[in-house]
């Protein structure tokens, strides 16, 4: 009797070892989904070289200027949010900062008066703009939430892509290194990044 | 059929010793694996309160991905409930289906830093989230098994691993960190488990030396009640008819431990009765044991033959325990016995190995040294050349005092014995007295002597000749 149980209670053992064995892979692949989802980033500006035309805010003067544009409900908002307030209190104050809260067309005013819009707008020096019908996004060739544009004083394109490294991550990041040696005068790896964010949902147009 | 088994039972401390030493690493497995259980079932509670944080966090954190202004549930939801889901379900099932078990609590181990991972992420690697990293390890030392912090650290330091592959600035804050820096992020989980792990070992041997006291106290209380069960039997069996044609019996033992080594008996007969008074080497339980059988065997031989004489029936006491302890038990217990044949007209045919017997004269108002002769019982095979009888005569109020040597060798602080002439002295100043006053007079003495702390078991006998003249007269 005793020989019968051990048995059953080994084979149950084995069973539940097994069980384990597929849970692992399991998590692990399922780790593996996740980790390149959040890794992926949305479509990549097509960034004007020079600052564009037919805004409704100037490009400062004597000094860089900073445009980011975001989606107002997007959770990865947040994180850019967060990055852009990490950067710019650790050596990238010397820029105009804009950003600019995309309000798709068809949307009630105040729509974009988001959370994320009210803590942007108490980042000092920056200026938040209501972006209605994403109009000056488009002239930025900007496709998704956390796309940020550094222009040097003259207007010409330093850097575009996003300051998070994945989706709605915060923390130490490649794009927020490459903006901050920008912004310092010294030189970047690279000139672009992938963007962490939600679609901007209107129809690309760059002018 | 054949004993082979022929072991000193008497003299298995060592073996009782080996009892409570499995019985203390019984009570350890059974209160860990009690242990181990009870944080199994903590930790499925855990796992599924993660599991509900996991999705309040993303539905508050991540609710909706958006595209422009439509919006769809957003993907940490979906990853909250189902990636959160699968964390989850493993251990917890373990936890309910094998708790306990080794197996269960690595899974755990994995299953609690997987969601440490997993709540970093579901809050977009919020710094504070990461201390739920330490406090897993924390929690995980609930255990007090060092080795589920294995596993743990293994995940930690493989996530840590990938991230230096292809996300060095969400680990360490750069995007190319020197090579040491990985050394000083592991070092810090390190520094927490060189103290759970010292913590856990802490734990287990406080574990184990409770476990240990508890059998002890278990062993002691189990002594104690068959102490207690054989004391009761050793009282009993002692005699309780004391009254004897032609002479008046008074008896006291009070032994130094809860089982005595003395022996006395008043057996009577048709024409007055058998005297016994003994002695085993040493005292408590042992002691007692060999007592019970020097007892039983005296007492069946002297009532199947009541006229026998007392060397014969020594003879086959010493039979009986040189068979019984040197043989069966393989123990070396002996013992000093006097047996003594009284009638009622004052005859005593006495023989055996003890203690001087002393007689008071009423005629002269002292006391004489009776010497008995004879040798241990149980030490040969045979005693009879050894045994050799004496009589002794008794007349109208005289005073027959049998003691063991507990009595005349108890010691007082100066260690000095209390001794054969005080004894004599004080039988000699109390002899007016009835013989049950006597005895109690005496005993008192000798104790008080000892401070009421004998070494030895303490026996006296005192019996007072009566009946001569009344019987000559009539």
């Amino acid at each position: 009797m005793i020989d019968k149980n051990t048995a059953i209670r080994a084979r149950s053992d084995r069973l539940f070892k097994a069980l384990t064995l597929v849970w692992l892979i399991l998590v692990l692949a399922s780790g593996a989904l996740m980790w390149r989802y959040k890794m992926t980033g949305g479509a990549p500006a097509d960034a004007p070289a020079r600052w564009p035309t037919g805004l409704d805010f100037p490009r400062a003067e004597g000094r860089p200027t900073l445009v980011m544009i975001a989606h107002p409900k997007c959770a990865c908002t947040r994180a850019s949010i967060s990055e852009l307030e990490r950067l710019l209190s650790s050596g990238g104050q010397n820029a105009d900062v804009h950003v600019l809260f995309v309000r798709p067309t068809g949307t009630p005013d105040g729509w974009e008066r988001s959370d994320t819009y009210a803590r942007a707008s108490q980042l000092p020096g920056v200026h938040v703009h209501s972006d209605i019908g994403a109009a000056s996004a488009k002239r930025f060739g900007a496709h998704v939430s956390g796309e940020t544009l550094l222009y040097d004083v003259d207007g010409a394109l330093l850097y575009h892509g996003g300051i998070t490294g994945a989706r709605g991550h915060e923390g130490d990041n490649a794009g927020r290194s490459r903006v901050l040696a920008l912004l310092q005068g010294q030189v970047a790896d690279r000139r672009d990044g992938p963007t962490f964010g939600c679609d901007i949902g209107e129809q690309r147009s760059r002018q | 059929m054949t004993n082979s088994a022929a072991k000193p039972v008497l003299g298995a401390v060592s073996d009782q010793k080996v009892t409570e030493r499995a019985r203390g690493t019984a009570l350890f497995e059974e209160r860990f694996l009690a242990s181990h259980k009870r944080v199994d079932r903590l930790f499925a509670y855990l796992m599924m309160l993660q599991w509900v944080a996991g999705i309040i966090l993303a539905v508050t954190v991540s609710p909706y991905a958006w595209a422009g202004k439509t919006h769809t549930v957003h993907s940490h939801v979906f990853i909250a409930v189902f990636l959160g889901g699968l964390i989850t379900a493993m251990p917890v099932l373990l936890a309910l289906k094998r708790p306990g078990w080794e197996t269960t609590r690595m899974v755990i181990a994995v299953a609690q830093m997987l969601w440490s991972a997993l709540l970093i992420h579901l809050s977009g690697g919020r710094i504070e989230t990461h201390f739920h990293v330490f406090g897993s390890l924390a929690f995980l030392s609930f255990y007090r098994d060092w080795r589920v912090l294995v596993p743990a650290t293994v995940v930690v330091a493989a996530d840590h691993f990938l991230r230096q592959m292809y996300w060095p600035e969400s680990v360490f804050g750069v995007l190319v960190p020197e090579s040491w820096r990985f050394l000083e992020h592991a070092g810090w989980v390190v520094f927490e488990d060189i103290f759970l792990l010292i913590s856990c070992i802490t734990s287990v041997t406080e574990l184990k030396t409770s476990a240990a006291q508890q059998a002890h106290i278990e062993f002691v209380d189990r002594l104690e009640r068959e102490m207690e069960i054989a004391s009761t039997i050793q009282t009993s069996i002692l005699p309780r008819r004391l009254k004897v044609s032609g002479l008046d019996v008074a008896a006291k033992m009070v032994p130094a431990t809860e089982v005595g080594g003395d022996y006395y008996e008043i057996l009577p007969t048709k024409d007055g009765c058998w005297i016994g008074i003994g002695d085993v080497a040493g005292h408590g339980l042992r002691a007692g044991l060999v007592m019970l059988q020097a007892q039983s065997a005296a007492e069946a031989l002297i009532r199947s033959v009541p006229e026998d004489s007392p060397s014969s029936v020594l003879c086959g006491v010493n039979r009986v325990l040189f068979e019984n302890v040197r043989n069966r038990l393989g123990s070396e217990e002996h013992m000093t016995m006097s047996l003594l044949h009284y009638r009622e007209y004052g005859h005593i045919v006495c023989a055996g190995a003890h203690e001087e017997a002393i007689v008071w004269r009423a005629k002269t108002r002292k006391c004489e040294l009776i010497p008995v002769k004879g040798t241990w019982l149980g030490a040969i095979e045979d005693i009879a050349a050894a045994t050799v009888e004496t009589t002794i005569a008794l007349g109208e109020g005289d005073l027959l005092v049998l003691y063991t040597d507990g009595l005349t060798e108890s010691r007082n602080d100066k260690r000095e014995q209390f001794g054969l002439p005080r004894l004599c002295d004080l039988v000699e100043k109390a002899s007016g007295e009835s013989v049950e006053i006597i005895c109690e007079t005496i005993v008192t003495a000798a104790l008080a002597w000892s401070m009421d702390r004998p070494d030895d078991d303490v026996t006296l006998m005192v019996c007072r000749q009566v009946g001569i003249a009344a019987r000559a007269a009539a």
